[in-house]
């Protein structure tokens, strides 16, 4: 178990010197390693097969024309995103006048055409009482 | 306006002009990033537009934590990992080809090469792309930025967000995981 996590250890080592991340320190030490280890030189040298492997992988530069097909496209789907944006904006912008001439209307309609008198007469029953009194009081016309 | 490499932008609003420029400086390494990834030129071209478009969505949401180019990439590979699902699943749908049948580059089908030694080389470029679409993303990841685009350590954490151990050892295992799969597939 602890042979295997020191393996583990020196092949993760191993691994970063192999791609130039090892410190001057341990690249000293893992070159006096793979002196002494031939799995680890093989290892390394199964790397290095890999690596041109995904070489081959490594694609060509894209040429002007295709640059400038691609630029091309990308301006145009940037002017589209720009005109959807603002079309979404100006909708927006619309409804929220619209909106506000709604909200403007039904407080104009509120106060001037749906309101309802202050002063009302007798709306409470002591008035009515107190008019009532009145009216018996005052002296009945002679006709 | 100018938008020179790894610089923040100032404001959150970036002018038309810097997008172009950047599409400039960048457009031609997120193509190949793109073709890296398995996709065909085609298809690559579309994830280049995908990836500038949501670039200029979230321009703003760049801090300057990082350098510009690493949060490019962080976008490019989202994006190009999400357009590649896409892909293929309309390929699948489609009963069509796989993504990357069409070669992704005719780097090695130069002048010098017989037609034999470009058939050979073809095949095996052919088997390596599918030994690695064959590795789980996390570990193909690594290696397309590690070996084909040629990033630290460092940088490699940064873009996947992940700790600098991590990709240490992501990178060690997805290279035993390549490695058994050439093998599997015969390739020597």
């Amino acid at each position: 178990m602890k042979q295997r996590k020191e393996d583990q250890a020196w092949d993760l080592r191993l691994s970063a010197w192999f791609d130039g991340e090892a410190s001057d320190m341990d690249a000293a030490e893992v070159r006096a390693h793979l002196m002494e280890s031939p799995e680890s030189r093989a290892k390394v040298q199964q790397w290095r097969s890999l690596r041109e492997d995904l070489a081959l992988l490594q694609p060509e530069e894209p040429s002007a024309e295709q640059l400038f097909t691609m630029q091309s496209r990308f301006e145009d789907g940037l002017a589209n995103e720009v005109f959807r944006v603002a079309r979404a904006l100006r909708l927006w912008n619309r409804a929220a006048v619209l909106l506000l001439a709604l909200g403007f209307g039904m407080w104009v309609a509120d106060r001037l055409l749906l309101s309802v008198p202050t002063d009302t007469y007798a709306s409470e029953p002591s008035a009515i009482d107190e008019a009532i009194r009145e009216f018996l009081a005052a002296p009945a016309s002679q006709d | 306006m100018p938008l020179p490499k790894d610089q923040k932008p100032t404001t959150a609003k970036v002018a038309p002009e810097q997008l172009e420029e950047l599409f400039r400086v960048y457009g031609s390494k997120i193509y190949g990033l793109a073709l890296r990834c398995g996709l065909a030129p085609k298809e690559a071209e579309d994830g280049v537009q995908e990836v500038f478009l949501k670039v200029q969505r979230r321009i703003s949401t760049f801090r300057g934590e990082a350098a510009l180019s690493t949060w490019l990439y962080q976008v490019a590979l989202n994006t190009l990992r999400d357009h590649r699902r896409k892909v293929v699943r309309q390929t699948r749908a489609t009963s069509m080809s796989l993504v990357s049948d069409q070669p992704a580059d005719p780097t090695f089908c130069g002048d010098s090469a017989t037609p034999v030694e470009e058939a050979s080389i073809s095949e095996r470029r052919q088997m390596v792309r599918d030994a690695l679409d064959r590795l789980p993303p996390k570990f193909r990841e690594v290696l397309i930025l590690r070996e084909l685009e040629g990033m630290s350590y460092r940088d490699v954490a940064r873009v996947l967000k992940v700790k600098q151990g991590t990709v240490e050892s992501r990178i060690f295992r997805a290279r035993e995981r390549l490695g058994a799969e050439l093998k599997r597939m015969g390739v020597n």
